[in-house]
């Protein structure tokens, strides 16, 4: 029982931290991060793994070149 | 194009709603093919073939996920075919399986956070990019990009289940990666370890 509660609160973080929760079910999330420490912990541990990932990408910039050959092409079109 | 409304119009447009976006696109298309020419030529594909269907975009909804769309085809159309590598997975199949697993849609890892702390960026940028293609992708979509899950599904089309479920299993790929890393490291992976030890002491 106690590893399905497991398995439903990060479900539940999961959808949260992925956006797809309606906003009264943000609001419920939230609240139980602020009152539940064991929920919290969930959270905030799926949150960090989250902010590595997104942190570790390397993250383009293109080159000044790019946009204009784009803008070039499109005038010439 | 349509000549309904103006050129001035059109390329205002491209240039407020469109063009923005062009780093994101150029570090989606970069982590789908790992070649510099290569991204620069799907960005540019995709810019032209964006303002070439201008008029069907409605202004002020979501460009990001259009253009979005518009790369993943190209991507698919021209560059995939000349890859003709197949595809190791089969996606598809695992799809009912994971679709009835209530740690379906569940999310990362118990990797303790001492452990991913200390990663390297380049550990996990590894194991990102050494995932298979489809699972690359929603992964970027989702957690690098933040696009929803019914984004994701129009960007790639397929179903909203679909997404979740290659979401499941690509994060359970990386898991295992970076808990091989994390071990590299030296770290134990001792998830479990309590609940057995409890167990035992229960059943003595």
């Amino acid at each position: 029982m106690k590893d399905q509660q497991r398995h439903s609160v990060k479900q539940e973080v999961g959808l949260f931290l992925d956006r797809n929760l309606s906003q009264s079910d943000q609001k419920a999330v939230l609240n139980k991060v602020k009152s539940d420490p064991s929920y919290r912990a969930t959270y905030n541990r799926e949150k960090n793994v989250r902010e590595l990932l997104k942190n570790s990408v390397q993250r383009s910039s293109v080159s000044p070149d790019l946009i204009k050959s784009i803008k070039n092409k499109i005038k010439l079109g | 194009m349509s000549k309904e409304k103006s050129e001035k119009y059109y390329n205002d447009l491209f240039e407020r709603e469109l063009l923005p976006h062009i780093d994101a696109l150029h570090t989606f298309a970069y982590h789908l093919c790992y070649d510099e020419e290569q991204a620069n030529d799907l960005v540019q594909e995709t810019y032209l073939k964006a303002f070439r269907f201008i008029d069907k975009y409605q202004e002020g909804t979501n460009a990001k996920a259009w253009l979005f769309k518009i790369l993943k085809n190209a991507y698919i159309n021209e560059y995939r075919k000349r890859s003709k590598r197949p595809t190791k997975v089969d996606f598809e199949e695992i799809v009912s399986y994971h679709e009835s697993d209530y740690e379906g849609i569940s999310g990362y890892f118990d990797l303790r956070e001492e452990m991913f702390e200390n990663m390297m960026g380049d550990e996990v940028t590894l194991a990102i990019n050494s995932l298979p293609m489809e699972f690359r992708t929603v992964i970027l979509l989702c957690d690098i990009e933040g696009f929803t899950y019914e984004e994701i599904a129009k960007i790639i089309d397929v179903p909203i289940g679909t997404v979740r479920s290659r979401l499941f299993r690509a994060r359970n790929i990386l898991k295992e990666k970076l808990l091989t890393y994390a071990k590299d490291l030296g770290y134990k992976d001792k998830r479990g370890a309590k609940r057995k030890k409890k167990r035992n002491l229960e059943e003595e």
